[in-house]
């Protein structure tokens, strides 16, 4: 087999099927259509120049999707200026003490209140996420990708892809809850945080003031 | 396991992290209590909900169109200068021929000008990949690796100080070569270092030249928006590339290697 031929199977069979995934996540990354096409045509290309290093068993899928964070990145990073000003608009540290009130809507488990959501709005909690929490969220949840990949394209520690996987859900569905109650989608109760049956004998106890044996 | 743990590692069950011990004793739990039951169940489904809220259709035919044409474009374009694409029983006689151009004044250059043009285009590939590396750590452990597991006598390319850290190494190869490429961090900015032995460039002049004895600038320029130096020590032809600025790049650069 060609060198040509070579490269053009592995193009077709390895890379072309995962056209759908990594144009959904140039969409989550840019939030532009017409910036995600680029990327996404990009990062093709270059996953082509770069095709003479990929062996048979390489999970191609993650390898794709770090081609195009790192060129993502790249890129904002010569665009800095609108990138910040653009995430400025972020309090994460507000929207974690959102995060803080636990609220049970009045329905089943076997029911969510996203399905009562449009399908904009999801996007758009989802698009609101600050870029390192909606990255993890869109590579763990749509793609499906494990921790271990998700460390790989983000060039991270799992640990770190651990934590913000969980603040980021917990920021989304904060968030999603509220426009819910907020549209009268759902009634619901707020509470704290813990459910009262996981608070531990000691959590009670603190809780509730010195205990004797102190 | 108590409530709390299927709380605090809820997640680690729900995407699947858990080995089969793990899970089964995760499960274990769940069999016998409710509200744990349920809390699982109310996440998976807030999960699938968002999923399927947010999955969209593919991907435009239009923009489709114009990616894959885009693909189609650059793997027909025209090849690359690679000396190494060539058919196998042919490379023997390519051997030799280079041997006799080596000897013809200005041939063996055109040989070493193509040499370097892969060295180049291929260097620039691996940086934008930036595939990870095998083995993380500093020259130590990498020297250590090099000899040891890869049976490679070859040494890092650029000096470790405060402002500069090696990452880590990646076996690779450049054509018939195996080639080592380096991670560095420089000044928080990525640096990688693609390192062939020096027997591959010697076959190509016919062992005519002599070993130099401090570090060579053979090619230094800018492709894709990165800025690339390419230069040979005793030992090995290193291809540096980075989004520094060339001037910055250049001081990387060892008297001798």
């Amino acid at each position: 087999m060609s060198k040509r031929t070579a490269e053009r199977k592995i193009v077709e069979q390895e890379f072309l099927p995962h056209l759908d995934s990594l144009h959904r996540y140039g969409l989550f990354l840019t939030r532009d259509t017409t910036m995600a096409e680029e990327l996404t045509q990009e990062t093709m290309l270059k996953a082509i120049r770069a095709s003479f290093q990929y062996k048979e068993g390489t999970n191609s899928k993650a390898w794709l999707f770090r081609i195009m964070t790192n060129t993502f990145l790249n890129q904002t990073r010569r665009r800095k200026k609108i990138y910040e000003l653009d995430e400025g608009t972020m309090n994460v540290e507000e929207e974690a003490e959102v995060g803080q009130v636990f609220v049970h809507s009045n329905q089943t488990p076997e029911q969510s209140f996203v399905t009562m959501l449009s399908k904009s709005k999801v996007r758009e909690a989802i698009e609101k996420l600050p870029p390192e929490f909606r990255s993890v969220v869109v590579l763990a949840d749509l793609e499906e990708l494990s921790y271990k990949e998700i460390a790989e394209v983000l060039s991270c520690p799992i640990g770190t892809v651990m934590s913000r996987l969980h603040r980021g859900r917990k920021l989304l569905r904060t968030r999603l809850m509220s426009w819910a109650l907020e549209m009268g989608l759902v009634k619901g109760v707020e509470e704290e945080d813990e459910p009262k049956e996981t608070i531990s004998l000691e959590d009670y106890r603190r809780s509730t003031g010195p205990t004797t044996d102190q | 396991m108590r409530c709390e743990d299927i709380k605090r590692f809820a997640s680690l069950y729900i995407d699947g992290e858990f080995d089969e011990l793990e899970g089964a004793r995760f499960e274990d739990h769940l069999e016998h209590c409710e509200t744990c039951r349920d809390m699982i169940q109310s996440t998976r489904v807030f999960q699938q909900a968002l999923v399927e809220r947010l999955n969209p259709p593919r991907m435009p035919r239009a923009v489709r169109d114009r990616i894959l044409e885009a693909v189609d474009a650059e793997l027909s374009a025209a090849p690359r200068p690679w000396i190494w694409k060539v058919p196998m029983a042919a490379a023997a006689s390519i051997v030799l021929a280079v041997g006799i151009y080596a000897a013809l004044p200005g041939v063996g250059e055109n040989a070493e000008a193509e040499e370097v043009e892969t060295l180049v285009e291929e260097s620039v590939a691996v940086h934008e990949a930036a595939l990870p590396p095998e083995v993380e750590g500093n020259g130590d452990a990498v020297r250590g690796f090099l000899a040891e597991k890869a049976h490679l006598n070859l040494r890092p390319p650029i000096e470790e100080n405060d402002s500069t850290r090696l990452l880590g190494v990646r076996l690779t190869r450049i054509g018939k070569s195996r080639a080592v490429l380096y991670h560095y961090l420089h000044n928080n900015r990525s640096v990688s270092v693609v390192q062939i032995p020096r027997r591959h460039l010697e076959t190509l002049r016919g062992n005519r030249q002599l070993i130099p004895a401090s570090t060579r600038v053979l090619y230094d320029g800018a492709r894709r928006g990165y800025n690339i130096t390419l230069f040979e020590g005793s030992g090995s032809t290193n291809t540096v590339v980075s989004d520094m600025p060339s001037r910055e790049l250049r001081k990387l650069i060892p008297a001798s290697l």
